[in-house]
């Protein structure tokens, strides 16, 4: 918890007279079991507080004119990356490097559409987008929602910055 | 506050909020982080930070029960779908669930929908 956070919460039990307890003391893992008004009851704050086990970095963008969204979250075993111009998941792409490269040192990459339109415009789109990320993830799987508006050449490798610009790999 | 970070500014103009939460479900801590978008929302589930399974489930007007489908990960495994499929009932959204614990008991899951929803409520605006 932020020492100022604490502090905010502090001043707000001294004005409520006593300070207000976590209702779920055996869910916390501060000690303080400081908890919120929030809604209609206490919630326990040290609880929630517990820092995030993914990482998540968001930006937002005017690529090319249209306002575009981007968050990419680290996993352990794979990175998400969601570009969407509509603010949807869109459509979902599996993009796999092969353990067996093209004898350039380069592992190939597989795409697999999960979900949404299955056509080569999207197979290449993905691979443009993504493929630095699984690179420079170690070779690891992305998992990419789309949903472009502009699905042009200028406008792909301007995306490709954003997502760099996220880099949580 | 750390835990809700990430999603102040993008929530205030409707665009994709981030929310990480936890809570201790039985023995086990688990972590939820949530991604809030434009009528639907992705929550990955798990105690381990791995996206090893995907489902996607939303309303259907022929049915009652919310239509799903398995994207990722094995498919016999329903315990993404089934928790997808729950959640799209509640909030009519078009709702992605990753669904990353080995305990695929019902009261368990029903603990880890509990939280879900009990964090739903203290922070409609994230999800």
């Amino acid at each position: 918890m932020a020492a100022r956070e604490r502090r905010r919460l502090r001043a707000d039990s001294g004005a409520q007279g006593s300070p207000p307890r976590c209702q779920r003391p055996e869910d916390c893992e501060g000690g303080e079991g400081t908890a919120r008004r929030v809604g209609l009851g206490l919630l326990h704050r040290c609880a929630m507080e517990a820092s995030p086990i993914v990482t998540s970095k968001q930006r937002e963008e005017v690529v090319h004119g249209v306002p575009t969204e981007v968050v990419c979250t680290a996993f352990s075993n794979s990175v998400l990356v969601v570009v969407t111009q509509y603010g949807k998941m869109g459509t979902i792409v599996y993009v796999d490097p092969n353990t067996i490269g093209d004898n350039v040192g380069r592992p190939s990459l597989t795409t697999k559409v999960l979900l949404g339109k299955d056509e080569p415009l999207v197979h290449v789109c993905a691979k443009n987008l993504v493929a630095f990320v699984s690179q420079e993830a170690g070779n690891k799987p992305v998992v990419l929602a789309m949903a472009l508006k502009d699905k042009t050449m200028e406008g792909i490798q301007a995306l490709r910055e954003v997502i760099r610009s996220c880099q949580v790999w | 506050m750390e835990a809700a970070g990430g999603g102040g500014a993008a929530a205030a103009t409707g665009g994709i909020a981030l929310h990480d939460f936890s809570g201790r479900l039985g023995e086990q801590r688990v972590h939820f982080h949530a991604m809030r978008l434009r009528d639907s929302l992705f929550l990955w589930v798990g105690a381990a930070p791995a996206l090893a399974s995907l489902a996607v489930a939303m309303c259907s007007p022929r049915d009652s029960i919310p239509v799903a489908a398995s994207l990722l990960g094995d498919p016999s495994d329903t315990a993404s779908a089934c928790l997808a499929q729950r959640l799209a009932s509640k909030t009519k959204k078009q709702i992605f669930v990753s669904y990353n614990l080995q305990n695929t008991d019902s009261n368990f899951t029903l603990l880890i929908e509990n939280r879900i929803k009990e964090e739903m409520m203290a922070f409609p605006e994230k999800f």
